[in-house]
């Protein structure tokens, strides 16, 4: 069987005043259908932006597709025109946003919002629309779907905003969704909410979701697989259980190491130290290095490749045999 | 504890007028905080955790009055100052620091990391302009940053660097007590980790007092020696943060930790969650009786009739204060479910 979505050797440069910004450096991953990948990564990593080039949707003329290919159904989209990405996007490929509040148009009723999508993909006459807006509305938990396809953004609630979002992305069945941090800008109760909302989706529906976030925690009942970004790299990709029981990179165990996992006061945090590289200067060695406390002489003179550590399991790391959760602790100064 | 406490909140009340029509005549209040008390001890870390809309970040601001209350008290360190003016209340105003979730926005951005902090010296009129140079290097070096920062501008330094810049304008002033309010939120998880260790080590070094808002129960968990619960701008359970994490008596307390993701598929694949419907209900007109009856699934009659008022049923010299008519059945319905590590299933 053909993957769903295989991206490749995916580069993405943005050209700025400064110089050339070093955002996505390579990265490559594959998705069956119906399948679940968090993409975990700090700001800067280059998560969002790999995204983004998933929707067509990059900044242009600042940022450059360098290398790559993105291959969806078959076909690659890197390649598409914009009327080919017009037919994509929302309706093969949908995406939902990290703030409800702004995504949508406050000035146009749920009805006309979601009715524009659904009438441009599938052709719907307007009664038909309305009936299938409100059937999006009930399959994301919205009470009295039919009375309210008439009111607008303003009246609904944070969490209720939220499932509309999620509505308009299913809107026309598509075959993958994309989550960016759909859940940051929410209450926990909320991000409870969303989680078993997409997870009761996704069986539902068949749909692959790749789920952006910068919180292990969030992720760890949600997916299948999680892939951790750094610098515009992917550091490591795991099946779910394999990466937060046995990390195979010094960024993993620095990020899972960095949550209070333990009651009051039990043990001090051990942090990351120091902060991101400049994504401005492309590093020719390991660009975790200076924030590794594995980090050798090797680390600081080539760059390690994405390699495969135990089946389905890869990491880029020269010492990854050296890597567990926790006698790293010791590790540290 | 013995002491006395350096904060006492006593009965704590915080309305906004809802203004309508030409004349702006007063038709409602948002009853942000609605009677609130509780006590802060010398060196003691309280963890405040609610929803958005629950009056956290109110609460905060009236206590160290950025808000004058409605009703009610606040007592530092023995004096009376919710009615303080002028002169008196410049007294006691270094000594209540407050640290803001977003360091992009809390600092100046034309003034140098230096001169912002030189300029809390100033204001709280500490030292005299050639001591306080010095001292300002001595702040710096005190949150982890090099003397080369002094010169720089906020957009020169990462998220965390200029949480530690806003850290050290706190603490210019040399406080007693500090609010931190979601003063991670906006920080990567790595650096999350680092300011946390920051504040601990301030915390011994300097004898602070801290009053840490987040919606992080994990982080509050971990670093708070008590935590209160709030909802919609009354306390509905407060009590020792171990206590309050394994044994919740409140439902929604029991909601919010089972609401909490944990960093482990195993934990996450076999946990049950109590998952709460809908929002927070509208703050200006709250539900009668106990406010959270319409998310409860333990509600009955009586929590519409009768408003909940804090009990205390911890053990001797353990307080645990708990808002609900309904605290003991659920005591026992958690106590035969398994606690797993970081959360709590019911």
């Amino acid at each position: 069987m053909t993957a769903l979505l295989e991206v490749s050797d995916l580069v993405v440069q943005f050209d700025t005043d400064d110089g050339t910004v070093h955002a996505v450096n390579g990265i490559s991953y594959s998705l069956d259908k119906g399948e679940s990948l968090a993409i975990v990564g700090e700001s800067g990593s280059g998560k969002s932006v790999a995204a983004m080039a998933l929707m067509g949707l990059l900044p242009r003329p600042q940022a450059r597709i360098a290398g790559g290919t993105v291959m969806f159904q078959g076909r690659d989209l890197l390649t598409q025109t914009e009327p080919e990405w017009r037919r994509t996007r929302g309706r093969e490929i949908a995406m939902v946003y990290q703030d409800p509040m702004t995504s949508l148009n406050p000035s146009l009723s749920v009805a006309q919002q979601l009715g524009q999508v659904v009438r441009h993909h599938l052709q719907l006459s307007k009664p038909a629309t309305r009936e299938r807006v409100a059937d999006l509305l009930s399959l994301v938990g919205i009470p009295n779907p039919g009375g309210r396809l008439d009111d607008y953004p303003h009246q609904f609630s944070g969490g209720q905003r939220q499932r509309l979002l999620i509505a308009l992305a299913l809107s026309c069945d598509p075959a993958l969704l994309i989550a960016d941090e759909p859940t940051t800008a929410l209450d926990v109760t909320i991000q409870a909410q969303m989680i078993e909302l997409v997870k009761d989706l996704r069986e539902q529906l068949g749909m692959a979701v790749v789920w952006i976030t910068h919180d292990l925690g969030v992720v760890a009942g949600l997916v299948d697989k999680v892939a951790v970004m750094y610098s515009g790299n992917m550091v490591e990709s795991a099946p779910v259980h394999d990466l937060y029981a046995y990390p195979k990179h010094p960024y993993t165990v620095g990020l899972l190491n960095s949550l209070p996992t333990h009651g009051h006061g039990a043990r001090r945090l051990t942090p990351i130290p120091g902060s991101p590289p400049d994504p401005l200067r492309l590093s020719d060695a390991c660009a975790f290095a200076p924030r590794c406390p594995l980090a050798a002489e090797r680390c600081r003179e080539s760059p390690p490749e994405l390699a495969t550590v135990a089946p389905g399991h890869s990491a880029a790391c020269f010492r990854s045999d050296e890597v567990t959760r926790r006698p790293v602790l010791a590790v540290q100064p | 504890m013995t002491s006395p406490p350096l904060v006492e909140v006593r009965d704590l009340v915080k309305h906004f007028p809802v203004r309508r029509g030409i004349l702006q005549r007063q038709v409602g209040a948002v009853r942000a905080v609605d009677g609130v008390s509780f006590q802060i001890h010398p060196g003691e870390t309280l963890g405040l955790v609610g929803e958005s809309g629950s009056g956290k970040s109110t609460l905060a601001r009236t206590i160290i009055r950025l808000f004058d209350p409605t009703e009610g008290s606040v007592v530092f360190d023995g004096e009376d100052i919710s009615t303080l003016r002028g002169k008196a209340m410049r007294r006691v105003r270094p000594r209540m620091q407050m640290v803001f979730q977003d360091p992009y926005a809390s600092l100046n951005p034309r003034m140098t990391a230096g001169a912002a902090i030189m300029e809390s010296l100033r204001v709280n009129r500490i030292g005299d302009p050639t001591s306080r140079a010095g001292r300002t290097r001595e702040l710096l070096d005190l949150v982890g940053l090099a003397p080369k920062a002094l010169n720089r501008y906020p957009h020169e330094f990462s998220g965390g660097q200029r949480q530690r810049i806003s850290i050290a304008r706190a603490l210019a002033a040399e406080p007693a007590f500090i609010v931190a309010d979601e003063a991670l939120a906006a920080l990567d998880v790595s650096i999350q980790a680092q300011i946390v260790n920051l504040l601990q080590d301030l915390k011994g070094e300097l004898g602070l007092t801290y009053l840490f808002i987040a919606h992080d129960l994990g982080m509050v968990r971990y670093l708070a020696d008590r935590t209160a619960v709030l909802y919609l701008g009354r306390v509905a359970e407060i009590a020792d943060s171990e206590d309050l994490a394994e044994r919740p008596l409140h439902p929604y307390t029991a909601a919010l930790l089972s609401a909490a993701p944990v960093a482990d598929p195993v934990i996450e694949s076999s946990r049950k969650r109590v998952i709460l419907s809908g929002d927070v209900p509208d703050p200006a007109d709250p539900p009668s009786g106990c406010r959270f009856r319409t998310r409860c699934s333990f509600a009955t009659d009586l929590c519409a009739e009768q408003e909940p008022q804090l009990r205390d049923l911890g053990a001797v010299e353990r307080p645990h204060l708990v808002a609900c008519h309904h605290a003991e059945r659920i005591r026992t319905q958690l106590a035969r479910a398994t606690p797993t590590t970081g959360s709590t299933t019911i």
